[in-house]
């Protein structure tokens, strides 16, 4: 982890205090959302695609709808920030996509619709009756992005793919180049969305990332706090299969007390490899996690 | 005496040595060829008060002292778990020493400030460089004694985790009880007040005492406000700062002020800052925070409290915005305006309320409507920086938090980012510094310098701004070469009111001068912004070019359409002064002044375009930014205002 990464995720908190948001999650790293674009996208009932008005600077105007529903919303009245503005001045290629639900009652803001982004919503549109009856195939159809260099896709991608099944995630480990990996891993401020790097780490068969791998589990676990408990535990047992559930079992379940969010996160992470991981590591999952449903009881 | 030279200076320098030292001497023992002439004495002693030297008996502030009233440094809440540079260090720094950067770079001011204010956050205030540190009692508890191994460990994925972690503690409410506890902020206080009084050297650097009262409503609503003491430590360690944990409604914030100021005798000053972060509280023109409505009662007291505000910093320039000012084409100067510090978005409607000219101008509507204007405040810049180094230059910008220090992929670190929203730090602004009229470096001075507003804001640069306002400025008094004599002579300095309009003045006029930066940019123009209120109650703005370079016009409507010009060579990151004036000096009187109508006037001087923190970035870092990324910029200096009262 490069030092002086990670002291900038820290600092970057200097908003913190200042804003220490009282309900979100934080300011100090990239937050991981609970929604996808695309969920947003098939979630919204108008969506229209829109550029400075010019008759009135500073304000948005529809320029092309591209998914009329139903009731008919009020126009768009949305403020256009003058970052924003000087981007749609550079290219006129450019707009930006927003969406109206009943539910809000508002516009709003969805992303910055750009030549690359533009074919993907419309593919999440047509694509809406068929992924609900197969939702492996979205997740494949977003795998293809992982390692575009649009962050609006890549990050989409991410979002969707992690979503995944673990054994179909792990199809897909090879999309991104392990340098991509190893550097998002370096950066602190993306810790809320190393979960994927963590998971496709541990497909590289490289022995260096493995050793990170025991190194970072072995840290963790003298620590309070660990962002990716979890993620980091499926990746030890994905790679030293029997022996990465007994190094596990002797860290949290047969150690100290460990607090319940702790407990919670290495019970999800053997979770995940009993119900899609190896056959042969279930019953040894099922054994170690044995005290902790009797704990439960 | 064979240096013909020599000779020449001896024979010029003892006429006026003997003016000078033997004036009372000559009268009594007048004789031969030593004896001044008793009829040209007479006539030297009668140029009055101001006598020979044009220098002698001011009474009024001859030089802006420079400083920085917002700084923070790892005695913040926000900072401490990775800035490592204390109040100390950020002291040693403002004074002109050579500190290294909590990444080890080091770092040093192109020159020394004369003052700074030292603002860490009072929530929390010293809890986590006392974690680091490893304080006895804090250590008792198990959680801060992990977190003390942590933050003294080199495991920086586990000391963010563990920011995350308090701070999101900190948000809903279950930090260890330590945190808020009144003693342990009294005991930090105390540390921290006693740093600062041993750095303070009056007549040479000013370090006040102060903190930053920090709320968030909404969340995420910036209503923060920076507390200057007046006072000494003797007399600022009598009461607790106050916290949000307290209160976050301003009004409880003024009461807690005058408590301190009853039971002390001490003296307080608040200063808002960053209503672009406000989404539509800062200058909230029908309710106060609470939701009553405003009243005359409390316009006096946010004035009587709250004089200042701070118009431009790292997170964004809050002078004015386009969308309110469409034909200021000055007006897109470094704005943060895609929402609030939670980034949630802005909705039609919010602008109006959180840039300094609107208010300004909603001051003389609410004025009508109160008897009191509470909006009638001068104009300051802070840095809000929380590297513990005051260091906004161009060229020198050492960014927001250390997480931003120089690095070559500090400009597209996402610094912000909720919910699809996002501000990249590129966007950070390297701003500002304040300049203030004060008639010495000491607290005292600054202070009341401050309390009567004569101070402005600058974006970096250290030019000189003198503005003043009277009712009989001549064109005559732009040719002198001390316009302080005449200023205060004539009129009355920015922050104040015009005096009572005399009968036979037309119209107010005002004496504005700008001298560069010594080390920075020519300049491209002055100008006065004016702000009024009409008959039939609605408010209006209209900006006028007094002094431009270069000899360019000013047209019938006021403004001169010509740019200045462009010698930014941005690979290289360097510019020339080829373009532009270093001073410039103008009379100009309201052409349009109505004596019925309240208005207000300030200065705006820009420079001439020079390269961006960011084309020096690129050039040091060889490395490329796409075109959304500025590179070049015109700083500024903004005056306070000067108001005429009908």
């Amino acid at each position: 982890m490069h030092r002086n990464s990670a002291i900038g995720v820290l600092l970057l908190a200097t908003f913190l205090l200042a804003s220490a948001p009282k309900s979100e999650a934080c300011q100090v790293c990239v937050p991981f959302p609970g929604e996808s674009l695309a969920d947003r996208i098939l979630a919204a009932e108008h969506l229209v695609l829109a550029r400075e008005n010019p008759d009135q600077p500073f304000t948005l105007q529809a320029i092309r709808t591209i998914r009329q529903g139903d009731p008919v919303p009020p126009p768009l009245e949305l403020f256009l920030d003058s970052s924003t503005r000087r981007q749609l001045s550079l290219d006129e290629d450019l707009s930006i996509l927003c969406e109206w639900s009943p539910g809000t009652g508002k516009w709003r803001r969805l992303a910055l619709n750009s030549r690359s982004l533009a074919p993907v919503v419309e593919a999440i549109l047509q694509n809406r009756e068929a992924w609900e009856v197969d939702p492996a195939a979205r997740v494949d159809y977003f795998a293809g992005y992982l390692a575009h260099e649009a962050s609006v896709l890549s990050d989409l991608a991410r979002i969707e793919v992690y979503r995944a099944p673990y054994d179909q995630l792990i199809r897909y480990a090879d999309r991104i180049p392990r340098e991509v990996l190893l550097e998002r891993l370096a950066n602190p401020r993306l810790m809320e969305w190393h979960g994927l790097d963590i998971l496709f780490l541990a497909r590289t068969g490289i022995p260096e990332d493995q050793e990170l791998i025991r190194e970072k589990v072995e840290n963790d676990a003298r620590w309070p706090v660990a962002s990716q408990r979890t993620a980091w535990a499926i990746a030890l047992i994905e790679i030293d299969g029997m022996a990465g559930i007994e190094r596990i079992s002797q860290l949290y379940l047969n150690g100290p007390d460990r607090s319940p969010e702790d407990i919670a996160a290495i019970r999800e992470a053997f979770r995940i490899h009993a119900e899609h991981g190896r056959p042969e590591l279930r019953d040894p999952i099922a054994n170690a996690i044995r005290p902790l449903e009797v704990g439960m009881r | 005496m064979k240096n013909p030279s020599a000779l020449l200076r001896l024979l010029v320098s003892l006429p006026f040595a003997l003016c000078l030292c033997g004036l009372e001497a000559s009268s009594a023992e007048s004789g031969g060829d030593m004896t001044l002439d008793p009829a040209a004495l007479q006539e030297t002693r009668r140029l009055g008060p101001r006598s020979f030297s044009p220098y002698a008996n001011r009474e009024f502030p001859t030089r802006p002292y420079w400083g920085d009233q917002h700084l923070h440094t790892s005695w913040s809440f926000d900072a401490g778990f990775v800035c490592t540079l204390g109040v100390e260090e950020a002291l040693r720094f403002a004074r002109g020493e050579q500190v290294n950067s909590t990444y080890g770079v080091p770092a040093r001011l192109s020159r020394p400030l004369d003052w700074v204010v030292m603002t860490d956050h009072s929530d929390s205030m010293g809890f986590t460089s006392e974690i680091r540190a490893g304080n006895e009692d804090l250590m008792q508890e198990d959680l801060l004694k992990k977190w003390n191994q942590v933050m003294n460990g080199d495991d920086f994925d586990a000391i963010v985790a563990t920011a995350m972690d308090a701070i999101q503690r900190q948000g809903n409410g279950t930090l260890p009880e330590v945190a808020k506890d009144p003693d342990f902020l009294q005991s930090v206080w105390e540390k921290y007040t006693t740093i600062i009084e041993e750095y303070n050297e009056p007549g040479r650097f000013t370090a006040f005492i102060g903190y930053e009262w920090t709320p968030n409503p909404g969340p995420g609503n910036n209503m923060h406000r920076n507390l200057v003491y007046r006072d000494g430590k003797k007399v600022a360690d009598q009461v607790t700062p106050y916290t949000t944990f307290e209160s976050v409604d301003p009004e409880d914030l003024w009461k807690w002020m005058a408590n301190y100021e009853d039971k002390t005798g001490g003296s307080l000053l608040a200063i808002p800052h960053n209503g672009n972060l406000s989404n539509g509280l800062m200058f909230n023109t029908v309710e106060t925070y609470s939701g009553n409505p405003l009243t005359r009662e409390y316009a006096i007291n946010r004035m009587k409290y709250e004089p200042l505000y701070e118009v431009t910093q790292i997170k964004g320039d809050s002078e004015s915005h386009p969308s309110l000012s469409p034909n200021d084409e000055f007006a897109d100067y470094e704005l943060w305006d895609k929402g609030n510090l939670n980034l949630t978005p802005k909705e039609p409607g919010m602008i109006q309320h959180e840039y300094a000219r609107e208010a300004f101008k909603n001051g003389l509507m609410l004025e009508e409507k109160l008897g009191a204007n509470p909006f009638k405040f001068g104009l300051v810049a802070g840095s809000d920086s929380h590297t513990a180094l005051t260091a906004v230059e161009e060229d020198n910008f050492f960014g927001k938090h250390s997480g931003v220090e120089p690095s070559p992929g500090r400009w597209e670190h996402v610094t912000l980012a909720f919910d699809g929203r996002e501000i990249l730090g590129w966007e950070m602004a390297a701003a500002g510094y304040t300049a203030v009229w004060a008639t010495d470096n000491t607290r005292e001075a600054i202070w009341d310098a401050m309390k009567r507003k004569e101070v402005y804001a600058s974006t970096g640069p250290r030019m000189t701004v003198r503005f003043f306002g009277g009712w009989d400025f001549t064109q005559g008094d732009a040719g002198v070469r001390e316009p302080g004599w005449i200023g205060y002579d004539k009129g009355v300095p920015m922050g104040a009111d015009l005096e009572a309009k005399p009968k036979a003045a037309k119209a107010p006029s005002f004496l504005v001068a700008a001298l560069r930066d010594p080390i920075g940019a020519n300049l491209d123009r002055i100008q006065v912004i004016k702000g009024w209120l009409d008959k039939d109650g609605k408010t209006h703005e209209r900006i006028y070019d007094v002094a431009v370079s270069d000899g360019r016009m000013v047209g019938k409507d006021g403004r001169c359409k010509k740019p200045v010009g462009n010698t930014v060579d941005v690979p290289n990151a360097t510019w020339t002064n080829s373009i532009g004036d270093p001073e410039l000096i103008a009379v100009w009187e309201d052409p349009d002044f109505n004596s019925d109508e309240p208005a207000f006037y300030y200065a705006r001087v820009i420079e001439i375009p020079t390269p961006r923190w960011t084309a020096y970035e690129a050039k040091r870092f060889k490395i490329t930014m796409p075109d959304k990324v500025p590179m070049i910029t015109q700083e500024r200096a903004y005056t306070s205002p000067i108001w005429y009262n009908p």
